[in-house]
């Protein structure tokens, strides 16, 4: 296929500057413009008048809600936080400004540093993206290890189970966990009220009359009521007869202070 | 996609180097769209966004958020994307102020690009899209409850050029801006060879820069 000729491409200008082109076809006339002054000035002109049609439409207040919503979504970005300039690029545009200025560019020299800046942002958000990209990469990584820890218990010939079952706070509750001395325990819950404000789960394992073990085995559930979860154990563990679920003070507690929602024995 | 930038800068040094001109394109002083002074005002408002003055960015939303939402609404056509997208170009106005540069145009005409580019993208992307171009209206401006911020002269200035314009050539650059169709796609819907749609929009733009160009300096 040949590249479309320099009467295709100025025909095309009006809709370049509206914007009212494929990707493809965008690039297509970006680099024509840039090797035909006549086309490149035809665009300057009416690239205005294009801008200019958002003053056609009727101006209409927006709700006063979103004022303020506007505003605490930047009181929490602060200047600092902002996207900062740096990175390996860096030089090299920095390079590529001052060969400009230096070819006796003068004020366009300015303007395109403006264009530079704009570049190093497309840069930024590239790289954004790829971190986005890297950042999803070890979400997968971690789950799929959760998992595979997940499997190793049930794969455990020696894994015991116990059935939790509600108490009066949670009537419709019900958990089963399975644990392994080597491996750790897997607890899984279903139809737990979320707990108050300030409040969270944890899970006690009960060893005969000993005072009952937690280190920091709290959790969470999700919008319905579930969770699965991992926790570790340690191999030292007593031999445990039963398990509690209570509500506990944000953190986790030493001993457990709340009502019960959840108990069981182990077979 | 590295690549692709690398090659966007090449092109922009180059155009930059054996034309001497600028991009994206700037209003020549005597036919900006708003008054100098305007201009002034609102980079100074930007000049202390920079500097992380938040109340900087109040007052840029109080001078521009009726501009911008009416613009949104018209595009986009349902209020809550309208509404999350500005409060999306404000917060990317916060963000990304270091990035505004006084000599590619006025404060008001960035707002208005991010503004647009936002919105453009989203009916682009999401099923909106289609209801929007279901319901397109021609010209006329929707009709909406609320109170109106006041109709300025440069408003004005625009809808008189935009009237006068043949009806062929105003319907087929107003779908492209507020609906984001593609000359193609306009062809398409308008039912029209595409050398027909080209000629129309380029000879329409033409026309409205010697209109604007006419009310403004009269003024």
């Amino acid at each position: 296929m040949t590249s479309p000729d320099h009467e295709e491409l100025r025909a095309r200008i009006g809709a370049y500057v509206l914007g009212a082109l494929t990707p493809a076809e965008m690039a297509e006339v970006r680099a024509h413009l840039a090797g035909c002054p006549e086309c490149a000035a035809e665009a300057r002109a009416i690239q205005a008048v294009a801008d200019a049609l958002a003053w056609s439409v009727e101006p209409i207040d927006p709700p006063a809600a979103i004022r303020q919503r506007v505003l605490s979504a930047v009181t929490s970005t602060t200047a600092r936080q902002r996207v900062q300039t740096r990175g390996s690029w860096l030089p090299w545009l920095a390079a590529a400004a001052s060969l400009a200025v230096a070819a006796g560019l003068g004020a366009d020299g300015v303007r395109l540093r403006g264009r530079i800046q704009t570049l190093e942002l497309q840069l930024r958000d590239a790289l954004v993206q790829v971190q986005a990209g890297e950042r999803r990469t070890t979400q997968a990584r971690l789950v799929a290890a959760n998992a595979e820890r997940q499997l190793s218990v049930l794969a455990d010939p020696d894994v015991a189970h116990v059935d939790l079952k509600g108490q009066a706070a949670a009537p419709r509750a019900s958990a089963r966990a399975l644990w392994s001395r080597s491996r750790g325990l897997l607890f899984t819950a279903s139809n737990l009220p979320a707990p108050p404000a300030g409040r969270t789960y944890q899970l006690w394992i009960i060893s005969g009359r000993a005072a009952p073990i937690s280190n920091g085995w709290i959790f969470k559930t999700d919008a319905t009521g579930s969770v699965t979860t991992m926790f570790d154990t340690p191999t030292t563990l007593p031999a445990p007869t039963g398990m509690a679920v209570t509500i506990e003070p944000d953190g986790g507690t030493t001993a457990p202070t709340g009502a019960m929602t959840l108990v069981g024995s182990f077979k | 996609m590295l690549d692709e930038l690398w090659t966007e800068l090449e092109i922009s040094i180059a155009i930059a180097m054996t034309h001497r001109i600028d991009v994206p394109l700037m209003y020549p002083p005597r036919r900006q769209m708003q008054t100098s002074e305007e201009t002034r005002a609102d980079a100074a408002l930007v000049g202390r966004i920079v500097g992380g003055d938040e109340r900087a960015l109040g007052e840029l939303y109080d001078r521009h958020s009726g501009l911008l939402f009416g613009l949104l609404l018209r595009i986009l056509k349902q209020r809550g994307d309208a509404e999350e997208v500005l409060q999306e170009v404000f917060v990317q106005a916060w963000t990304r102020a270091d990035t505004y540069n006084e000599t590619l145009g006025s404060p008001a005409a960035w707002l208005i690009g991010i503004a647009r580019n936002r919105a453009i993208d989203r009916l682009r992307t999401n099923a909106a899209r289609l209801r929007a171009v279901e319901q397109t209206m021609p010209s006329a401006s929707i009709e909406t409850p609320e109170t109106s911020a006041s109709t300025s002269e440069k408003q004005r200035d625009v809808q008189r050029a935009l009237a006068v314009l043949p009806p062929e050539q105003r319907e087929l650059i107003t779908h492209a801006y507020f609906d984001g169709l593609t000359q193609s796609e306009l062809a398409e819907r308008f039912n029209l060879p595409l050398g027909t749609v080209k000629t129309r929009i380029r000879t329409g733009l033409l026309t409205l820069r010697g209109l604007l160009q006419r009310s403004l300096i009269k003024q």
